[in-house]
């Protein structure tokens, strides 16, 4: 008995050293109201802030989020997945139209990636993402011009992106759907119970058109029902918060 | 009276019933869509990638005396995974092998032609090359992300439709576990080059 337990009890522990060594993997960034995060701080105090008004008026009049993220040291991680999981899980760029951008940088390895949503992909293609990487970002932080750069790729971007989306945000509404299934819920009760009143005699609840299990369970045509919730929408009165975008993994990446 | 309370009873366990049916239904059909709707994402990104070949082959043509078995190959790998195609709402895990291995074919055909490249320094100087090369980075990359999402939301569907109490109803709608990708498969990062 005791050697069962103590079995255990190593079992358990071994499952703890388990769970701390994948608990390592290195957590994504919080994201606050900013869209510049320079973690290896090597960005001079007032070109963050250039930087940072840069993407917010862009973000203002075009609806097109860009995020800069400077890490120290990638430890480990795989840039690609990793600068991907953040883009993910910031949801940058707008919900419907995709239409976000991620600069990542690590300090310490001398990469970068940059992801495109599949929104600006038609006017950023791959080719030419890289060709940003390759001759603006490269050269400048070569010469550790790291703002510059940064600022003369935005530069690029907004040209390459120039009229193709408009500022002014669409939400649409996702709750409707609860609501009418509240109210038919409500309609068929009442219905059942003004049936059973009035009918003395044994009735079935099936409608033509219906779809009908042997069981006779009975099917709503049409969908919705319990489906995804809303969120993801701006509260103009606060800061800022990306719009939920997704990213594909297209885009390019290099090393400096 | 007594009947009354039956009644009510058994209307309300009908109801329950039903609406959990429905419930069911409902979320199975959305969860299918989606298994549907990324493995036309998947297809795509393949389609992407293949799309990219011939313009590859060209460019790197034009260089002289390129090693031709390594074009041949390429073309040949690509015409296989053009060819083997799966029809989205019958995935089985044959057909997706089967699948995995024609592009898996291409994969390692292009990476071989990308690493053989590397020894015509006109080719590693040229624009049009490096920007198809970056071209089909990002496509390998698409291709990983919609395999990705490909097999989470099947981990949804095949989470809902083998757990209870869904599962009660799952079988009797004709929803049955579906097939996944192999996780490990990465032969486009370590192409084996023989000469």
């Amino acid at each position: 008995m005791f050697q069962f337990s103590f079995k255990r009890f190593l079992l358990l522990h071994l499952f703890i050293i388990i769970g701390v060594y994948y608990g390592n993997a290195k957590e994504i960034p919080t994201k606050s109201t900013l869209q510049v995060y320079d973690y290896a701080a090597i960005l001079k105090p007032n070109e963050l802030e250039i930087l940072q008004k840069a993407l917010k008026d862009w973000q203002d009049s075009t609806s097109i989020e860009m995020a800069v993220v400077i890490d120290k040291s990638l430890e480990d991680e795989d840039i690609f997945e990793y600068s991907l999981k953040i883009a993910q899980s910031w949801g940058i760029g707008d919900k419907s139209t995709n239409n976000g951008i991620l600069l990542y940088i690590s300090a310490v390895d001398k990469k970068i990636f940059m992801h495109i949503g599949p929104g600006l992909q038609g006017v950023i293609p791959d080719a030419l993402g890289k060709r940003i990487i390759e001759n603006i970002l490269k050269p400048a932080f070569r010469e550790q011009k790291y703002g510059e750069g940064i600022a003369s790729a935005i530069l690029t971007l907004q040209q390459l992106a120039a009229g193709t989306y408009q500022g002014g945000k669409n939400e649409g509404v996702d709750g409707a759907y609860g609501f009418f299934f509240l109210l038919f819920i409500l309609i068929f009760v009442i219905s059942v119970f003004f049936l059973y009143r009035s009918a003395s005699r044994s009735h079935t609840y099936s409608r033509s058109g219906d779809y009908h299990s042997p069981g006779g369970i009975l099917f709503f045509p049409g969908g919705g029902f319990g489906s995804g919730s809303g969120g993801g929408y701006d509260n103009d009165s606060g800061g800022f918060d990306f719009g939920g975008g997704g990213f594909d993994g297209g885009g390019a990446g290099g090393d400096w | 009276m007594k009947n009354l309370t039956w009644s009510v009873g058994l209307i309300v366990a009908g109801l329950i019933l039903l609406f959990g049916g429905c419930n069911t239904y409902n979320s199975l059909v959305n969860l299918d869509e989606d298994v549907e709707n990324e493995w036309g994402k998947v297809q795509s990104a393949y389609q992407r990638r293949a799309d990219l070949i011939p313009n590859l082959v060209n460019t790197v043509k034009g260089v002289a005396n390129f090693e031709q078995t390594t074009l041949t190959q390429v073309v040949e790998a690509r015409a296989k995974a053009t060819s083997t195609t799966i029809d989205p709402s019958n995935i089985t895990p044959e057909s997706l092998k089967e699948f995995q291995q024609a592009q898996q074919g291409l994969s390692s055909s292009i990476g071989r032609l990308l690493m053989v490249s590397e020894n015509y320094p006109e080719l590693k100087a040229s624009n049009n090359f490096l920007e198809l090369q970056a071209q089909l980075e990002g496509t390998e990359n698409r291709i990983k992300v919609s395999r990705d999402n490909f097999n989470d939301v099947v981990t949804t569907y095949n989470k809902k439709v083998r757990r209870f109490p869904a599962s009660l109803f799952a079988g009797i709608m004709g929803f049955s576990k579906r097939a996944q990708f192999e996780a490990a498969d990465n032969a486009q990062d370590a192409p084996t080059v023989t000469f």
